[in-house]
């Protein structure tokens, strides 16, 4: 399978359950091909949870929710050793993160302690119980969600904490022709329940080695350096985006590239990605917060003012 | 500017003490009734710090534009009037204005020279010009210290000027405090970088560096003025080799001062014919009045007095002062335009992506380095061959492309990257859809993806480039 027919072979099959939402799909298989996380922040009822688990089932994925609750121990994560009584030792068993695809609800909704145990996970790609290390499976892909309008009692992740996620990604109201869409389709049944996989774990692991060959040119990289580096010169941010953030960058580039078939990156796959990957990892100072300024509309200034490559 | 975090804030007020030097020498020269140098350097300071205040004022206010303009014009007109009155008229009584008629006609008198009031308003227009472009200015270290050295030798230039006109030398304490001002200038400039680049911005700083900043430039406006005090004659010596440099200056200055003359002589007869018909009586005004103006008004009013049909002498003493108002909304009218423009103009520029410097020497030979580069660059790609001469027609053909469209008023922004250029492409070459995503797709593949292109390919991109041009030079 190429890239081009995961891309429309996914769409179409989640586009079964989410509805016109092609661009988000697009976003997400470029996080899984790139092998990092999303985290989704949008209001409640909006499709998130059927995102992840429409995912998963195309994919022909193991699948696991984490309801985030202030009561939720890391142990509850990533599992624990239990005595067995009959067999008198221990026994390890295994917490939902040790499934490929998480979908991990209202992750600020948990203390920072088992926040970590999450996040420590995706960058290790491992977990670490009584002194034995136990691998993550692959694909691994974390969908972490946060609800934008209830923060009483949460824990907002601190920004060390955003910066491990590859991208943020927002769903949207759907449009009234799509929202009557839904209301036709899921009069009778849940389309969830009929949605079969079509790609393989082996296919996705392939793709995802075959998108670190995706050729980026000098001129390219130069430029990822250029606006990633802006974002730290800016006199509105207080903190720019990391290394990493340019990594993420990178790599995603390359895997939307692939999606559209080609081979090579051109800027406008780093524009396109820009927003979701630089807006969460940029802090802007309280004084520009507080005139209303916002982070994506500082890094769509950003975008919009870093030359690109182009010959003249 | 001044209000701002304390950097920014010392960094203005020291950059204005720095620049009203140069000031000096032309007030020096320009009105020799003025006080002394010292008094006249504080009024040049203070003025010049109260025009940036005015400004920090009206932005923090957020006034509609139009009554903006109405109150910085007005506010300009008020201040050099009163600074007219304080250097030049100060004996007269300020009101009733009696003495203003004949200061405007003055400005514009080149028959004796620069004026004293002609050097006040030129002085005045450039401080208020100086605070109204302050806002934009560039303020880091490079710049600061390129002004430090243009200064000097506008201080030099002013030495020149002071030693031709009235014989003199400057102050001592003139070229410590520019030094003084100067340095401090450039270190806090240089601080505030520092600190953006810690991102740390506007924080107060540690109470040792300050008395450290402190320190440093006491010591050297210390040194300056010791070496001055102490040591004329070793530092006269030193400093004799400028003294060619000065000789230079004053006659360049002689030649550029006798061809103005010569042009604002004769505009200045004919303006200055049509004003004295307005100016009222001067007698009381301490400077030389032209006596047939009275016995001409005198005669008039006498006329009038006799004949059947006389206008009230309110009337008659308010007509005269028409063409001077009529005048004066015209100056402020052209200074508002010019102002006006350089401001839209300066909109424009900075609406427009880096890249566009202009022509000046620097720029061409960047940017042929830059193409020099790029040739490089592709040769490392392509190699030496049809390969690389196919990328290069390529790469060409689309900056030709690119160009014809800039043409037709569609530039490529330059955060525009050619894939969503070609839309725009598209609206302005119609029926040539095909022509266009062939050439953009072939130049993203050889300019990002290093990719060559065959011969049979590049013959139909330079087929398809014809028909654009074609197409092009059809519009146009």
């Amino acid at each position: 399978m190429d890239f081009t027919q995961l891309a429309n072979t996914m769409r179409e099959n989640i586009s079964k359950v989410l509805i016109g939402k092609d661009d988000v799909i697009e976003l997400l298989l470029v996080a899984l091909l790139a092998q990092g996380h999303v985290l989704m922040e949008d209001v409640p009822g909006i499709g998130k949870t059927t995102l992840a688990k429409a995912v998963s089932r195309s994919l022909d994925c193991s699948f696991a929710r984490i309801q985030f609750t202030p009561d939720l121990l890391p142990s509850d994560v990533t599992g624990m050793n239990v005595f067995n009584q009959k067999t008198q030792e221990f026994e390890f068993r295994p917490g939902p993160i040790m499934q490929q695809v998480i979908l991990a609800d209202e992750i600020n909704r948990a203390t920072p302690r088992t926040q970590s145990s999450l996040l420590e996970a995706m960058q290790e790609g491992q977990v670490t119980i009584d002194g034995e290390t136990y691998s993550l499976p692959r694909p691994f892909v974390v969908i972490a969600t946060q609800n934008p309008i209830e923060l009483e009692g949460t824990f907002p992740l601190p920004e060390a904490q955003m910066d491990r996620f590859l991208m943020q990604i927002e769903i949207g109201y759907p449009s009234e022709a799509e929202e009557e869409q839904i209301l036709l389709r899921y009069q009778h049944q849940d389309p969830l329940d009929k949605l079969e996989s079509v790609v393989t774990t082996a296919d996705i692991i392939a793709l995802q080695e075959q998108v670190k060959g995706i050729h980026v040119n000098d001129d390219v990289r130069q430029y990822i350096l250029k606006v990633v580096r802006t974002t730290r010169e800016h006199p509105a941010v207080a903190l720019g985006v990391s290394p990493r953030g340019s990594l993420a960058l990178f790599k995603a580039s390359q895997a939307l590239a692939a999606l559209r078939g080609r081979d090579f990156v051109v800027p406008s796959d780093v524009q396109t990605l820009s927003p979701s990957i630089l807006t969460h990892r940029v802090h802007i100072s309280p004084q520009v917060r507080l005139r209303g300024r916002t982070p994506a509309e500082v890094v769509t200034e950003i975008i919009d003012s870093v030359p690109v490559p182009v010959v003249e | 500017m001044i209000l701002s975090n304390w950097r920014i804030r010392l960094l203005h007020i020291t950059l204005t003490g720095m620049e009203v030097v140069w000031l000096l020498p032309l007030m020096i020269t320009g009105v020799p009734i003025s006080t002394q140098p010292v008094a006249e350097y504080i009024s040049l300071l203070v003025i010049a710090l109260l025009w940036l205040l005015i400004y920090d004022v009206l932005d923090s206010v957020q006034w509609n534009p139009r009554i903006r303009q109405a109150a910085l014009l007005a506010g300009y007109a008020f201040i050099t009037a009163l600074w007219l009155w304080f250097d030049v008229y100060r004996p007269t009584l300020l009101f009733p204005l009696v003495w203003l008629p004949q200061a405007l006609g003055e400005i514009v008198n080149f028959e004796n020279g620069i004026t004293p009031q002609a050097t006040v308003f030129g002085i005045s227009t450039w401080l208020w010009l100086r605070a109204a472009w302050s806002a934009r200015r560039n303020l880091t270290s490079l710049a600061i210290e390129r002004g430090l050295r243009t200064g000097l030798m506008l201080l030099l230039a002013g030495a020149a000027l002071v030693q031709w006109t009235i014989g003199d030398t400057l102050p001592f304490w003139l070229p410590a405090l520019y030094l003084g001002f100067g340095i401090s200038a450039l270190s806090l400039a240089r601080s505030d970088e520092r600190h953006a680049l810690a991102h740390v911005r506007g924080g107060a700083p540690p109470a040792r560096r300050l008395v450290q900043f402190s320190m440093v430039v006491m010591c050297i406006t210390l040194i300056a003025w010791l070496a001055a005090r102490f040591l004329p004659t070793p530092l006269s010596k030193s400093l004799n080799w400028l003294g060619f440099v000065v000789e230079l200056f004053i006659i360049v200055l002689q030649l550029s001062f006798v061809a103005a003359f010569i042009l604002g002589a004769q505009f200045s007869n004919w303006l200055r014919g049509f004003l004295n018909w307005g100016t009222t009586d001067t007698s009381q005004v301490p400077m030389p009045v032209q006596p047939n103006v009275i016995e001409v008004l005198s005669a008039q009013l006498e006329q009038q007095q006799e004949s059947d049909f006389t206008l009230p002498l309110w009337a008659l003493s308010a007509l005269k002062y028409v063409p001077i108002v009529i005048l004066g909304l015209v100056v402020i009218l052209v200074f508002f335009l010019i102002n006006r423009a350089v401001y839209r103009r300066r909109l424009r520029a900075d609406a427009e992506d880096e890249g566009e410097a202009g022509f000046s020497a620097g720029d061409m030979l960047r940017k042929g380095i830059n193409q020099l580069r790029n040739l490089a660059d592709m040769s490392r790609k392509f190699r030496f061959g049809e390969g690389l001469l196919a990328a290069i027609s390529v790469e060409a053909i689309y900056a030709n492309v690119c160009r014809l469209a800039a043409q037709l008023d569609h530039p490529r922004p330059k955060a525009m990257p050619a894939e969503l250029y070609l839309p725009v492409l598209r609206g302005v070459f119609t029926d040539m859809d095909t022509e266009l995503e062939r050439i953009t797709h072939a130049y993203m593949r050889v300019h990002y993806g290093d990719q060559k292109v065959r011969t049979q390919e590049l013959i139909n991109l330079q087929r398809d480039y014809g028909r654009l041009r074609r197409a092009a030079a059809k519009t146009k």
